[in-house]
């Protein structure tokens, strides 16, 4: 009903857009266009390992935009997925590394312990902007981001100072312990239980989106919030969408540290939480459409990561095509001429 | 000579499927003041958009001293020297007076900067020359509704009106300050300008008028000098056929019911202080009982909306539902379950507009739904077909209520809340945008929820529906209780109108 | 001894407060229109590399700062364009900008210098009070053209409404875009500001100041003494932070880099501190 075709062209218009974009950037700035070429679109699936890479890349990136989704859906802008998925990182490793530390805890237990630790920082964070526009009217919009901003420079200074592994040279906490981390599914590749358990987020999030009577009184106050009060819903709808916007961020934290770097490294997040806004956003705010564009933009990633290995490109390039399609979504969708504000809520025939 | 002619001004708006005028003419000479009369709905105020280019006909045109002006066109009707006066204010509230008399023709120094200076001279001399009461100095933010009046009728002449379109000029002001615009509009008349009044006051319109047009349906019924009319006349003129077929079922539903009925109160307010320094009200209505309150705008009846509702807690005075104070209640339990409330502010408030037909009739019976509902949403598509029938809604469930004219939105909105008998029924122009016969469908539809227990609060500014359906009226003024009693006879529209402009206290 | 350190803290509030306020007046022109400029923090970021990547190359600081500026309107240009001209959502627009800025300054930098790090740019490095001269006369200018000229007049018409404005016989959506243009250029400016005052570009040298512009519009009552105001005070939290971190600064543990989180906490208390304070005043009046 929502993934039908009228919605799913402006989207398909636009990451296509971005992909024409790539072939000419790679055809104009290298010297060897056709090894840059191969490397951009074929490198991630060259081999089992960097496909495998791709997938695991993408769960975090997948968390934070369904994080964003219910976001949106619940009209609250929330900027500070970086920040709450940093906090989760913090909170992960920490939980991580003194449970798993005590003999005789099953490692499952101590996982989840850590990515709820995580998802239990994340929301924190978010709660504090959603009470603070509740009861002073404070934008979401910009205390999210401050408060990431501040909470980012925080956890950096601790995992880059009091709580550094001396003994290494990154600026990093020290590595976990096999059974505090996420099982690796294909070793030596760096896929981990953390894409699978990404992919049942994405589910128990379209679930809780689309078939629960919270998930509908979610999307009514995204759409109109003075109607929703008027019919009684509760005020505090937002706390609840900002909070499990903040834990997904969180999770997406615990999946960067348990899975694939097994450690808390300074700066890790990386801008996961601002490509997965990016993610919701081509997704219109939809979870179904989540994974598939949280995976394109994992593409991306990976393919400018080859692409500056094995020819003279920037990594960075993906940051521009994400933002090209962006762009090109909005104009698609203005241009079709549908209600506005469409990317933000989904469109009003949907459910 | 004729200065303004019209003819033959058509237009047709799809989204509400009314068509507002019908080859409506119109002409005045220098000097004249005309007024145009009708109903609500009879077109006047799209005609006054028309001439004022603010809305482009679909055919017809206006000519200006015989030169054609092209329609749709702001810039063009004022360089004819059409000034337009909207019922509500367009003025920038955040400028001042002079700041909005000057734009778009701003007085320069360096080229480049406003020249305060200039601006404040040209605004006094205009206030000086015709009398307004306006400092050009204060911000519009903080004029008064006469101020504003008088700002805005100054604005349009100094953009060079000659001819003058107020559109009910006096709809908000009281008898007092309506007097002073009059001797305004006389002063501006004896000066050579010519001007449209737009209204559906009759009384005022005989007093001032050279010369009457009635609208009725989108079209000239009848043009006559005001000398000699009679206002009983124009009244029936101005009526859709000879009795008026809204109070007949109005009234027809008010016979229907059974009449208040005895108890303790479902809805009681005590000490509400609606505006600063008002004289606090009281109001109970008891189950099976019908109280309306009416006021013009402003005068409270949008405030009392909000605290009854509770969308609002009020900082002096209480709100008993049941005899339980309604901020002890959860609001989620009030609404589905103790308070029917629609909302005079139905866009916004009333309805989810970006929703579905389904999703908003349903607003209040979510509980009723498991998960497999939400998905399949078969179930959801049948109960809101369910719901829709009484009032005899036309909207598929997974239509978008934005897509939906202004008279299905009002049924949308009164189907979800008209659906069983709540004990409170708060209903704020339960009416507007509703063809005859579904104003007697609701009308009647009310009446029984009543017979079956509910206690009703109407809020409603139109005299006749407050007349037409109430056990016992109620009028306010300033936020204070300016009339009540029962409705058996002794209120008559006029003297109610009286109590909700001052004019008795 | 004090007084010497007074002194070097107020010059560092000015130093710091300078670009805030040039990028915060910039929102404050499109606040003004009835829009939003989220891309502030891009535009700071593409100035602040234009300005380096051109003074570096001319020897000019002159020409980089107006490249900065430049580039800043480009990129507003964009989110102007999709906002007025193609009625895109303002809010995803200025986010996608944003995305944009750091990637195409890296894509930029790689292709033109083979790294995607610091790059020097000595030419462009100017006298701190120079800079402070520079950004605080267009910054005054600005507010001037905002508050008093005839454009900034109906600048404020067009942020009432459309309906306003065209009562009024004025076109909201161009000079909403003009708003945006402004907006780009002034936050460019104080981007090539940044990048001048220690001439290099450093990947990420905005860090959130232009989030920090947009907050001060909104602090400031949307009025350009109280955003000005606002700024100083936002410019003396980043020099006390700087100032303790400088006693403090020998530990790479000390805490000293903790500080650096004060000014976005603090940026948000006040934030919601204000609103607060507002919707009470609403409430009681």
């Amino acid at each position: 009903m929502s993934m039908n075709w009228e919605r799913a062209r402006p989207r398909i218009h636009a990451l296509g857009a971005a992909l024409l974009l790539a072939l000419l950037y790679a055809l104009l700035a290298s010297s060897d266009p056709r090894a840059a070429l191969s490397a951009f679109f074929l490198g991630p699936f060259a081999s089992a390992y960097t496909f495998c890479a791709l997938l695991e890349s993408s769960a975090p990136l997948l968390a934070c935009a369904l994080g964003a989704c219910i976001a949106f859906r619940a009209g609250a802008f929330n900027l500070g997925g970086e920040g709450q998925a940093s906090v989760g990182t913090l909170a992960a490793a920490l939980v991580a590394s003194a449970l798993g530390g005590a003999a005789g805890l099953p490692p499952a237990l101590v996982v989840a312990a850590s990515m709820l630790a995580a998802a239990a920082a994340g929301s924190c964070l978010a709660l504090l902007s959603a009470e603070a526009e509740r009861r002073t009217g404070a934008q979401v919009m910009l205390t999210s981001f401050l408060l990431a901003q501040a909470a980012i420079i925080a956890v950096d200074w601790a995992i880059g100072g009091p709580l550094r592994d001396s003994s290494s040279n990154l600026l990093a906490m020290p590595p976990l312990s096999e059974g505090a981390r996420l099982s690796l599914i294909a070793p030596p590749s760096p896929l981990s239980l953390a894409f699978p358990a990404s992919l049942a987020l994405a589910a128990c999030t379209v679930f809780f989106t689309k078939a629960t009577r919270l998930g509908s009184e979610i999307r009514l106050r995204g759409k109109n919030p003075e109607f929703a009060l008027t019919i009684g819903l509760s005020p505090r709808l937002g706390d609840l969408a900002m909070c499990l916007s903040g834990g997904l961020a969180g999770v997406a934290g615990s999946f960067l540290v348990l899975g694939q770097a097994g450690r808390a490294v300074k700066g890790m997040t990386g801008g996961v939480g601002w490509n997965g806004l990016a993610v919701a956003l081509i997704a219109g705010s939809d979870g179904l459409w989540a994974l598939p564009a949280a995976l394109f933009f994992a593409w991306l990633d990976a393919g400018s990561r080859q692409s500056s290995i094995l020819a003279d490109l920037s990594p960075d390039a993906s940051s521009v095509l994400k933002a090209v399609a962006l762009f090109l979504i909005t104009a698609k969708i203005a241009g079709s001429g549908k209600p506005r504000g469409s990317l933000l809520g989904g469109t009003g025939a949907a459910t | 000579m004729e200065l303004l002619s019209a003819s033959g001004i058509r237009k047709y708006y799809r989204d509400t499927l009314t068509l507002a005028n019908d080859g409506v003419f119109l002409s005045l000479i220098e000097g004249e003041t005309r007024a145009v009369v009708g109903e609500n709905g009879a077109g006047k105020s799209t005609l006054a958009r028309v001439l004022a280019g603010l809305v482009h006909q679909d055919s017809g045109e206006v000519r200006v001293r015989g030169r054609r002006v092209r329609p749709g066109s702001v810039r063009e009707a004022e360089a004819a020297g059409i000034g337009f006066v909207p019922q509500s204010s367009l003025l920038a509230e955040g400028l001042t007076v002079a700041e909005n008399l000057a734009l778009g023709r701003e007085p320069r120094s360096l080229g480049l900067f406003v020249s305060r200076r200039k601006a404040y001279v040209e605004t006094a001399m205009l206030v000086e020359r015709f009398g307004f009461r306006l400092d050009p100095d204060s911000l519009v933010s903080s004029l008064t509704a006469a101020e504003r009046r008088h700002a805005e009728i100054a604005r349009a002449l100094a953009r060079g009106g000659e001819i003058l379109i107020l559109d009910e000029p006096t709809s908000i002001l009281s008898e007092s300050e309506s007097a002073k615009l009059f001797e305004l509009l006389s002063r501006l008349s004896s000066a050579g300008k010519a001007i449209l009044l737009i209204t559906h006051r009759l009384s005022e319109v005989l007093k001032i008028a050279d010369s009457v047009t009635v609208l009725r349906d989108g079209r000239v019924i009848a043009e006559v000098p005001a000398d000699g009319a009679d206002e009983a006349e124009l009244s029936s003129l101005m009526a859709r056929g000879a009795t008026r077929p809204r109070t007949s079922a109005l009234s027809l539903a008010a016979a229907a019911g059974m009449g208040a009925c005895a108890g303790p109160p479902a809805l009681e307010i005590r000490g509400l202080r609606l505006a600063a320094g008002a004289r606090p009200i009281n109001l109970s209505v008891s189950p099976g009982e019908v109280l309306a309150v009416t006021a013009l705008a402003g005068n409270g009846l949008g405030r009392l909306e909000d605290f009854a509702s509770g969308l609002r807690t009020p900082d002096e005075g209480e709100v008993l539902v049941g005899g339980a104070s309604l901020s002890s209640i959860p609001r989620d339990r009030l609404r589905s379950e103790l308070m029917g409330y629609a909302p005079a502010d139905r866009e916004r408030r009333g309805l989810c507009l970006p929703a579905t037909a389904r999703d908003n009739l349903l607003a209040l019976r979510r509980r009723e739904f498991r998960a497999r509902d939400w998905i399949g949403g078969r179930r959801r598509d049948e109960a809101a077909r369910e719901a829709a029938a009484p009032l005899s809604l036309e909207a598929k469930p997974r239509q978008v209520a934005a897509s939906l004219s202004g008279g299905n939105r009002q049924r949308l909105l009164l189907a979800r809340e008209l659906d069983r008998p709540r004990a409170v029924l708060v209903l704020a122009e339960p009416l507007q945008g509703l063809d005859l016969a579904t104003q007697a469908e609701a009308a009647l539809l009310i009446r029984e929820l009543a017979a079956k227990g509910s206690a009703v609060l109407l809020l409603v500014s139109s005299i006749e529906e407050a007349l037409g359906s109430a056990d016992r009226v109620m009028a306010l003024y300033r936020g204070e209780t300016a009339f009540e009693g029962a409705n058996e006879g002794s209120p008559t529209a006029a003297s109610l109108l009286a109590a909700m402009t001052g004019a008795v206290a | 001894m004090i007084l010497e350190r007074l002194t070097s803290l107020g010059i560092s509030t000015l130093a710091s407060a300078a670009p805030l306020a040039l990028a915060a007046l910039g929102g404050l022109a499109a606040a003004a229109s009835g829009s939003l400029s989220i891309a502030l923090e891009g535009s700071m970021l593409v100035g602040a590399f234009t300005a380096a990547a051109v003074g570096h190359a001319t020897g000019s600081a002159a020409a980089g700062m107006a490249a900065g500026a430049f580039a800043g309107l480009l990129l507003s240009l964009l989110v102007g364009g999709a906002a007025v001209g193609l009625k895109a959502d303002v809010f995803v627009a200025g986010l996608a900008a944003n995305i944009l800025a750091p990637g195409i300054v890296s894509v930029a930098s790689q292709a033109a210098y083979g790294t995607k790090g610091v790059l020097a740019a000595e030419a462009l490095r100017s006298g701190q009070w120079e800079i402070i001269a520079l950004l605080a006369s267009a910054s005054l200018a600005l507010a001037l053209f905002l508050s008093r000229s005839v454009f900034g007049l109906r600048l404020r018409v067009a942020g009432e409404g459309d309906e306003i404005a065209a009562a009024a016989g004025i076109r909201s959506g161009a000079y909403r875009l003009a708003a945006h243009l402004i907006a780009g250029a002034a936050s460019g400016l104080a981007g090539a500001a940044l990048a001048a005052g220690i001439g290099a570009y450093v990947p990420g040298m905005t860090s959130g100041r232009g989030w920090i512009a947009l907050v001060a519009v909104f602090l400031g009552g949307r009025r350009p003494g109280g955003v000005a105001l606002a700024c100083l005070l936002f410019g003396l939290l980043f020099a006390l932070s700087n100032l303790v971190q400088g006693f403090g600064g020998q530990g790479a543990s000390s805490g000293a880099e903790l500080l650096q989180a004060v000014p976005y906490a603090v940026t948000a208390l006040a934030l919601v501190a204000w609103k607060g304070a507002e919707r009470r005043r609403k409430a009681g009046g």
